[in-house]
């Protein structure tokens, strides 16, 4: 079963960088970097209210407050650019696979929950750095977008170290 | 008294209970020290400083942060929002480890005054802070 999540993550995530590649604009650049954020902060809620693990709920509180923080940045940013944000195929996989990583999680209780939250966190993270790296960075014609995406890629490090940190210490 | 001690004394006895005399450095001498806070970094990780100067946290991510003592009940600047500041003076001699309570992996140290290698291998003094001088 674990098997199986994991790879379809990673599919996901292939999929992810492959419908992003087609060059995006800065308009959906804004919608999936916001939209990324946002899968984050409402997983970290779940987490946050469902887990009664300290450690678990201590990173989920920091994904809610950190990526909050962040979408902040990007909306006041594209706000002051008179860019509205635009929905397009990579937004729409990363909001559908959070919404089935909410569905799936919503079943689960105790260790099980903590494990597949922070299983998911990893590949979240590294699926999101890699991107950033791959195609967000690289395409955001803005400068001020891309010093922002720029700007944000060691928080999203932090984060994926710490998740990996959790994963370890949860087997 | 000196009016900068005088000062420091009324200072602190307004917002801590715990005070005890330091030397502290004349005004001419007191020196802000800035720390950065960026890219998930305290940056200088480490300040060395003389007792009764001031250390200045600058929040430069995007991301919320803390300058929180790791010895429970030390200093604590609480959240710093991105792009905003805390100040702090440490007023006794020292070695102060902190880290961001919201990051752990962030990490830095406060060493105040000539005795802070000494502090660092006994058990840490309680720090005098006075938040936001």
């Amino acid at each position: 079963m674990k098997t199986i999540r994991s790879l379809a993550i990673v599919f996901s995530s292939f999929a992810m960088v492959a419908a992003a590649s087609a060059q995006p604009t800065d308009a959906q650049i804004a919608a999936i970097v916001v939209t990324a954020n946002q899968v984050d902060i409402d997983a970290g809620k779940l987490a946050a209210a469902t887990s009664t693990n300290a450690s678990v709920t201590q990173f989920a509180n920091m994904m809610i407050t950190d990526h909050s923080a962040v979408n902040q940045s990007a909306v006041a940013l594209v706000t002051k650019l008179k860019v509205s944000p635009e929905p397009n195929a990579t937004s729409r996989s990363l909001q559908e696979e959070g919404d089935k990583n909410l569905a799936a999680l919503r079943g689960l209780r105790g260790a099980a929950f903590d494990r597949a939250y922070v299983d998911h966190e990893v590949a979240y993270h590294a699926q999101v750095i890699g991107a950033l790296d791959e195609v967000l960075i690289p395409h955001a014609q803005n400068a001020e977008l891309k010093a922002l995406l720029v700007k944000v890629r060691p928080a999203f490090v932090s984060h994926l170290n710490h998740a990996r940190h959790m994963q370890a210490e949860l087997k | 008294m000196k009016p900068f001690r005088q000062f420091l004394l009324i200072f602190c006895f307004l917002g801590i209970s715990a005070w005890s005399p330091v030397a502290a450095a004349g005004p001419q001498d007191r020196k802000t020290h800035v720390v950065t806070i960026e890219n998930m970094r305290f940056s200088p990780d480490v300040i060395r400083m003389a007792v009764g100067d001031v250390v200045e946290f600058r929040n430069r991510d995007l991301v919320p942060h803390s300058a929180t003592e790791v010895r429970a009940g030390g200093f604590d600047s609480g959240m710093i929002s991105p792009g905003a500041n805390w100040k702090m003076t440490i007023l006794r001699e020292g070695s102060f480890p902190y880290h961001c309570l919201y990051h752990p992996e962030m990490k830095g140290e406060v060493a105040a005054g000539s005795a802070a290698r000494i502090a660092r291998r006994n058990a840490p003094a309680f720090p005098e802070i006075c938040g936001n001088p």
